[in-house]
């Protein structure tokens, strides 16, 4: 999304076109319910910011309704003054998600500003698993939750161990899986810090509240056209668990795809 | 995606036709301890993307008819002992003033939406897909409800079925009275 103090009719030419933003006036912003997961705010500099109060305030009201990972891009001019710290806190001030605001000067830099905001939010650890633990549709249904006790161990974590012979998984396989290695989950199969990782898993397999263990353990292994002919354990190999978590939940709750 | 469909999605959906929907609309579950969770607040996308909405927003997808519903359970758990098994089909009665209907062609060509779009596999994509940032665009303003767009599931097994993407900007709490279940 791509927005401003002055009208902007079309995404001009320092937007990459990959980006291809929805243009949105600043009187719009009040009518979103919230922000794009990037929103770019071309601005001439810090001053015509923040002599803006509603403008800003508006727009930090939506990101605070946009769900993590997002980012505002401010794209300042590059005749702007460099921007003193001060000026930056007062704008930052705004929005009580400080760390998702970013400002480059100049046009030039937008292309590498924008690359960078796109990768971090791709490397969010926590983009797939916060939407989920917040709104874990299935979390409160007994059988869901009986068909996945297994896979905790007595201190009531998910264990590693217990995954990997519910999945017919080899700890190196698993390890690789979840970008650990063999010898940190043999030596601690429960650890806490594995836990998000391992949770995708745990969406899979309350598929097992519908499917036996070995019906279960063939549909992993099973081509899947909804997984472009890849069986889910492929997937799963290549880091991709979370995709096959969203497809099990979309079967398990019938959404048409 | 091309450039006319990325540059204004908010812009162009104000100048789309749009038409009105009062059915019935129809979706297949397993038959787990669901009908126990009122109201069935698991029917939602719930943040996970599908091919109508991006992660993060939150959607709500029915078939039109429950062959269509049908096609699409059945796609789901193809080649298990689930696709024969019993399962619970959910009624919605919607009425919806204005929705965008991807049959008609005029509006596809306005979104910059072809056919194979339908079909395409979401699941891996690097970003949004047209339609995802389509049910994003709809799901940011208040004035256009749903998306009507062709079931993949039944194109698949050559017959013609429609789906419905509900935004959840719009009241779309599912009254008790609106909402049955049948096994």
């Amino acid at each position: 999304m791509l927005t401003g103090l002055q009208e902007i009719k079309e995404p001009p030419s320092w937007i990459p076109e990959d980006f291809s933003p929805e243009v949105v006036p600043a009187k719009r912003i009040r009518r979103l319910s919230k922000l794009s997961p990037i929103t770019v705010v071309r601005v001439h500099g810090l001053r015509s910011v923040l002599d803006n109060e509603a403008f800003l305030t508006q727009l930090a009201m939506r990101l605070r309704a946009t769900p993590r990972p997002a980012k505002v891009v401010f794209v300042l001019g590059a005749r702007s003054s460099a921007g003193d710290p001060q000026s930056l806190k007062r704008v930052l001030a705004f929005f009580d998600r400080a760390s998702d605001v970013e400002f480059v000067r100049g046009v030039n830099e937008v292309e590498f500003a924008l690359s960078e905001a796109l990768a971090k939010i791709w490397a969010d650890p926590t983009a797939d698993q916060e939407e989920i633990i917040g709104s874990d549709p299935l979390g409160g249904l007994k059988s869901v939750i009986g068909a996945t006790k297994d896979l905790r161990s007595s201190s009531g974590r998910l264990s590693a161990e217990r995954i990997a012979d519910a999945f017919g998984l080899t700890s190196s396989a698993l390890a690789v899986a979840i970008g650990s290695t063999r010898q940190a989950l043999h030596k601690t199969p429960d650890s806490e810090t594995i836990q998000r990782k391992l949770f995708p898993f745990e969406r899979i397999a309350r598929l097992r509240a519908v499917l036996p263990p070995e019906d279960f353990r063939a549909w992993l292994n099973m081509s899947n056209g909804l997984l472009d002919g890849h069986s889910p354990i492929q997937i799963i190999k290549r880091g991709e668990a979370a995709v096959v978590a969203n497809l099990a939940e979309d079967m398990l709750t019938g959404s048409p795809t | 995606m091309t450039r006319t469909a990325g540059a204004n999605l908010g812009r162009l959906l104000e100048r789309c036709p749009t038409r009105s929907m009062q059915r019935r609309l129809v979706r297949c579950v397993p038959q787990l301890d669901f009908n126990k969770n009122d109201p069935p607040t698991f029917l939602y996308t719930a943040g996970r993307p599908n091919r109508c909405n991006p992660r993060g927003v939150s959607c709500l997808y029915f078939s039109e008819t429950e062959a269509t519903a049908d096609l699409e359970y059945r796609q789901h758990w193809r080649g298990t002992l689930a696709e024969h098994q019993p399962k619970l089909t959910f009624f919605a009665r919607v009425k919806l003033s204005r929705i965008i209907d991807l049959k008609d062609r005029e509006v596809m060509r306005l979104l910059g939406i072809s056919q194979d779009d339908f079909e395409a596999n979401w699941r891996f994509a690097l970003g949004p897909t047209i339609l995802q940032r389509v049910g994003e665009a709809i799901d940011s303003q208040q004035e256009i409800s749903a998306l009507r767009f062709p079931s993949a599931a039944a194109r698949q097994q050559h017959k013609a079925g429609w789906n419905v993407a509900r935004g959840t900007t719009a009241a779309i709490v599912l009254p008790r009275r609106v909402l049955r279940t049948r096994n």
